[in-house]
């Protein structure tokens, strides 16, 4: 691959391989675009926030496996798969203390207490970046597991050659 | 072929991955808590974020209200409870309790438990270890057990206990638990009445469970009996400040009011059949007992006692109360001035809390998971409370036999031991099971080198919530003397004045006693000659009412004189009366004494060992050649009234002095007898300054120069002036180093300061230490060592200034609540810091009073839903 024909590739899709074809059969009843897997992300990641509220910790972790099977699936690439790891994870979970941070909840605090409690530096960023970093590390964890997990799909091409892999993902 | 199996090893190892994070978030590794749970926004520890930290104008509905209740709150945090009746008030009590403090009433029942493990894994199982032996539990039960559901006691604790159960549903149904709570992931269980007894039996440990006599074990098998009941004697070599010289008549030992709830009942089954131990089978038998194995166990049992959280040993002692009368205070009538000193915490032991119903009107503190107030003030009478110091702990040497396991020799028989099973949760690893024994004395604490039980004092029932709930109403000397009776342990000297100008102080409490010959501050022997055969009758307990002199005082000190016909400890127990001292010399022959009076010398830092002894020094330095800083040094001293004030330069100079005569006069007796200073550094280290040891130097200084004990061992003969000299140079010399080439510059507050740890442990929560005055001799007594965080733990004044009126003001170092994200966590320890009072009167909630800003709480019972 080079840097050109990786520039004209459409950003989000797997590179296609010089002669490669694709028959029409195969190709799934609706491709969507990177913006339309951007939307079920966000949304998803609002579901994942919600969840957090009435205490479902895990949903960055279910949200991620669901996430990794869309990537083998919608064969969507790095980018979104990276944005929808951080709107998962990170960014689902940070919102929710940035609302209650702006209720006038004494989340710094409260945080400062938890990190000198732990036996950590009463240092609120510690605890606030340990629980944006379980909800990535569950959300990471989900990826894995949902791409692992995915069959490739029925409309990919058969290729004589090696698939490529999307970079970074396993 | 190996695509695929790629693919299957990347599936196998992202399934268990995927479910290692989530058993981790979701379970917890070990120590690691469940972050999961902990961590999730919304719930877990963020919960508790979104709580109202202070309080906020509202009504409530809690069960088990049998009529309203008011709640208002100072803007400083301080609660006044108004309830139509005697339950509601007890339960709101413990629904304003528990919404403040109640990590640190979980926290004190885990200790008196033995569950502090479960929440933080080994580190504390020697802790649980140590409370499970000696049976703070089983005595709450036995407690609860012998208290009638219907009456005083028992209704204030089942009140008390609905109210904290009231805070816990809600707790449970906002999920806004404590951040502790959420991070052990440890619910806290429901509060009984014995959660409530446990928290009483902790306070009491703090204040009553002593280990003397395994220090006098100690020294006795490395200094020799002689030396050390020469220089630890069981009467002080020094005067004491008895606030009660007596006479006093004896008159027999009267029974406890109940058993021994950690004692092994004694049936007739006992094995008979056994012949008396030979000598060979005993492990001790009188005072002749091998020194050596007595001191092993008494290594033993100090070593599991290390393991206690700070403050839970009875080390220091340094609680002053005094009252004044008649012509002494202004008005006429009487005066009493009041400062518990304990370890200080942040919160603090102490919840200021206002009670009003139609069998209360008190004000003062109370100790979070107690209903009531400890001390304060009702309409009428007033007090505070000092530790009687009186020897309740009894050690006793069990004879057992190894052809006669779970047995032992008692009153001329082999009796079975008592034998109670726990298993002990231990958070991050499994439950760790422990066997206690117990004997007709108690719970055996030790079987390394001597099988070793103890009777305590606070393992014996007693009936201290009856006393202090009919203490809370008294409203005249009788009766609130008559209500002591029932007081137990710990012994307490009640210090008292009333609103008709009456002054009191009431030793109540345990005074175990033991047979003539018996040698208490030491291990006994346990076949039955040294048992305890009963306590000072109610009569004859140190006391005073109305001396000729208006002024009684209480600092700790021997409270009798030594023709009191009791033994009630010896010097190891009492404080040497510097205290009592000054504050005698400061009030004595005084009139129309005011509030600021009593509060001056709360605040009072003069040191009476030093008033005493550096004219002493000075005299010996006054013959021999100084150095400029030396010079500089004595020059200080000279000018120096004894105060130990922060800024004071002679006060460093005095008190490495003191620390340096002290250990160049007996560190090389130590050092020659070998005495096992790291087994009890609290009480064997001489840089921690023994009260004996001073009372001895205070006397051969003044009035024996050429002690033998100034000579060390072997050495050549020294005078107390060469020693002093040597002690002097040394001490100028290294505060040269530490603190600079100029005397001048030596202020206390460089090497002195005080601070207020957090129960959690937690230096950021702590509050930090700031230079202070103060030293372990002085009224405002600083102790604990150089950065001292043991004090006065509260500060109050009760001047009465009429029939049913009085001016009352407090102060304690802390804050009402126990969260430490709270405007309210230690907005009170500037006041107290700084050394201001604050009014300690009730706060109406009244309409005036919601203007003004206060928050006012109203309870009421549940709506009950129309059928």
């Amino acid at each position: 691959m080079t840097p050109a024909s990786h520039t004209r590739r459409p950003p989000g899709s797997l590179p296609q391989q010089a002669g490669q074809t694709q028959r029409t059969a195969a190709r799934p009843p609706a491709r969507r675009g990177q913006g339309w897997w951007l939307a079920w992300i966000v949304l998803a990641a609002a579901l994942v926030a919600l969840g957090s509220v009435v205490g479902l910790w895990y949903l960055p972790f279910a949200a991620g496996v669901l996430l990794g099977a869309a990537t083998r699936l919608g064969r969507l690439g790095l980018a979104v798969s990276l944005a929808g790891l951080l709107l998962l994870g990170p960014v689902a979970w940070g919102v929710v203390l940035g609302a209650e941070s702006l209720s006038g909840a004494a989340v710094g605090a409260t945080a400062r207490a938890a990190a000198a409690i732990a036996g950590l530096p009463a240092l609120a960023a510690l605890t606030i970046v340990a629980t944006l970093l379980i909800a990535l590390v569950q959300a990471a964890a989900g990826l894995w597991l949902g791409r692992a997990l995915t069959p490739r799909s029925a409309w990919r091409p058969r290729r004589a050659g090696k698939e490529p892999e999307v970079p970074g993902m396993p | 072929m190996a695509a695929r199996v790629r693919r299957y090893a990347n599936a196998a190892l992202a399934l268990i991955v995927a479910a290692a994070v989530l058993f981790a978030l979701g379970a917890g590794l070990g120590a690691i808590p469940a972050l999961g749970h902990a961590l999730v926004p919304g719930r877990g520890i963020w919960a508790s974020a979104a709580a109202n930290l202070t309080a906020a104008t509202q009504t409530l509905r809690l069960p088990g209200l049998s009529g309203p209740v008011s709640v208002a709150f100072s803007s400083a945090g301080v609660a006044s409870i108004a309830a139509a009746t005697d339950s509601s008030l007890f339960l709101a009590q413990g629904f304003v309790t528990a919404s403040f403090r109640f990590d640190q009433m979980d926290l004190e029942r885990r200790l008196g438990e033995g569950r502090l493990a479960q929440l933080d894994g080994r580190p504390l199982l020697a802790s649980d270890q140590f409370e499970l032996r000696l049976g703070l539990w089983r005595t709450a039960r036995a407690e609860w057990a012998a208290t009638s559901p219907s009456s005083q006691a028992g209704q204030a604790l089942i009140s008390y206990a609905r109210g904290v159960n009231d805070w816990l549903a809600d707790v449970a149904a906002s999920h806004q638990w404590p951040v502790l709570d959420e991070l052990t992931g440890a619910r806290p269980s429901r509060w009984t009445p014995v959660d409530s007894l446990v928290v009483q039996e902790v306070l009491t440990q703090q204040l009553d469970f002593g280990t003397s006599p395994l220090d006098y074990a100690l020294l006795e098998r490395s200094l020799g009996p002689a030396l050390t009941m020469a220089w630890f004697p069981v009467q002080a070599v020094t005067a004491q400040q008895p606030y009660d010289p007596g006479p006093y008549r004896y008159r027999q030992p009267v029974p406890f009011a109940a058993s021994n709830a950690n004692a092994a009942r004694v049936t007739a089954h006992v094995t008979a059949a056994g012949p008396r131990p030979a000598a060979s089978q005993r492990t001790g038998a009188g005072r002749g007992a091998p020194a050596a194995a007595a001191a092993k166990a008494a290594a033993s049992i100090l070593a599991g006692m290390r393991g206690l959280p700070a403050g839970e040993q009875h080390i220091h002692f340094d609680s002053n109360a005094w009252a004044a009368s008649g012509p002494a205070v202004q008005g006429g009538r009487a005066m009493l001035a009041g400062d518990p000193h304990l370890q200080l915490t942040l919160p603090s032991d102490w919840y200021q809390v206002s009670l009003r119903s139609p069998g209360y009107d008190v004000t003062g503190a109370s100790l979070p998971g107690i209903p009531a107030v400890v001390l304060g003030h009702n309409a009428h009478v007033t007090w505070s409370i000092t530790d009687a110091q009186n020897q309740s702990t009894l050690f006793y040497r069990e004879r057992t036999a190894r052809s006669r396991p779970d047995e032992y020799f008692w009153q001329g028989a082999w009796r079975p031991m008592r034998t109670v099973y726990y298993d002990i949760p231990v958070r991050g690893s499994a439950a760790v099971p422990l066997t206690v024994d117990l004997t007709a004395h108690g719970p055996i604490m030790t079987m390394s080198g001597q099988t070793t039980s103890v009777d305590w004092m606070g393992d014996i029932p007693s009936d201290d919530l009856t006393a202090i709930l009919r203490v809370d109403q008294a409203a005249s000397f009788t009766s609130f003397r008559s209500a002591l009776k029932s007081w137990g342990a710990p012994a307490e000297n009640f210090a008292y004045a009333d609103d008709q100008g009456n002054i009191a102080i009431v030793g109540a409490g345990y005074y175990p006693q033991t047979p003539a010959g018996a040698a208490p501050w030491l291990p006994m022997s346990g076949t039955g000659g040294s048992d305890v055969t009963g306590t000072i009758p109610f009569g004859e307990v140190p006391q005073v009412y109305d001396p000729p002199s208006h002024l009684v005082i209480t600092a700790n000190q021997r409270p009798v004189g030594p023709s009191y016909p009791y033994y009630i400890g010896t010097s190891m127990n009492f404080d040497p009366g510097y205290r009592p001292g000054e504050i005698q010399r400061a009030l004595g022959h005084r009139t129309a004494l005011t509030v600021a009076d009593f509060a001056r010398l709360q605040h009072n830092v003069t040191d009476g060992l030093a008033v005493a002894l550096v004219p002493r020094l000075l005299s010996a330095l006054a013959t021999v050649r100084l150095s400029p800083a030396q010079r500089a040094a004595r020059t200080l001293l000279a000018r120096w009234n004894g105060a130990m004030t922060e800024r004071s330069a002679a006060a460093s100079v005095w008190s490495k002095f003191l620390t340096d005569y002290l250990s160049g006069v007996f560190e090389p007796w130590w050092s020659f007898r070998k005495v096992p200073v790291h087994l009890d550094p609290a009480g064997l280290r001489l840089s921690n300054l023994p009260i004996p040891l001073l009372e001895d130097l205070q006397r051969w200084t003044s009035s024996a120069p050429q002690d033998k004990a100034f000579s060390p061992p072997g050495g050549s003969a020294r005078s107390a002036p060469a020693v002093m000299r040597a002690a002097f140079t040394q001490a100028v010399s290294q505060l040269s180093r530490r603190l600079g080439p100029d005397p001048s510059a030596w202020r206390w507050g460089r090497l002195h300061s005080r601070s207020i740890p957090s129960i959690t442990g937690s230096s950021a929560l702590s509050y930090r230490p700031y230079p202070a005055g103060g030293d372990p001799r002085t009224v405002d007594a600083a102790d604990g060592g150089m950065n001292s965080s043991f004090g006065p733990s509260w500060r109050m004044i009760v001047a009465w200034t009429g029939t049913g009126r009085a001016a009352a003001e407090s102060a304690y170092p802390g804050g009402q609540s126990g969260d430490s994200a709270s405007p309210w966590y230690q907005n009170l320890v500037s006041t107290w810091r700084k050394g201001q009072y604050l009014s300690l009167s009730a706060t109406a909630a009244s309409p005036a009073a919601r203007r003004a800003g206060a928050a006012v709480w109203t309870l009421r019972p549940p709506e009950r839903s129309s059928t």
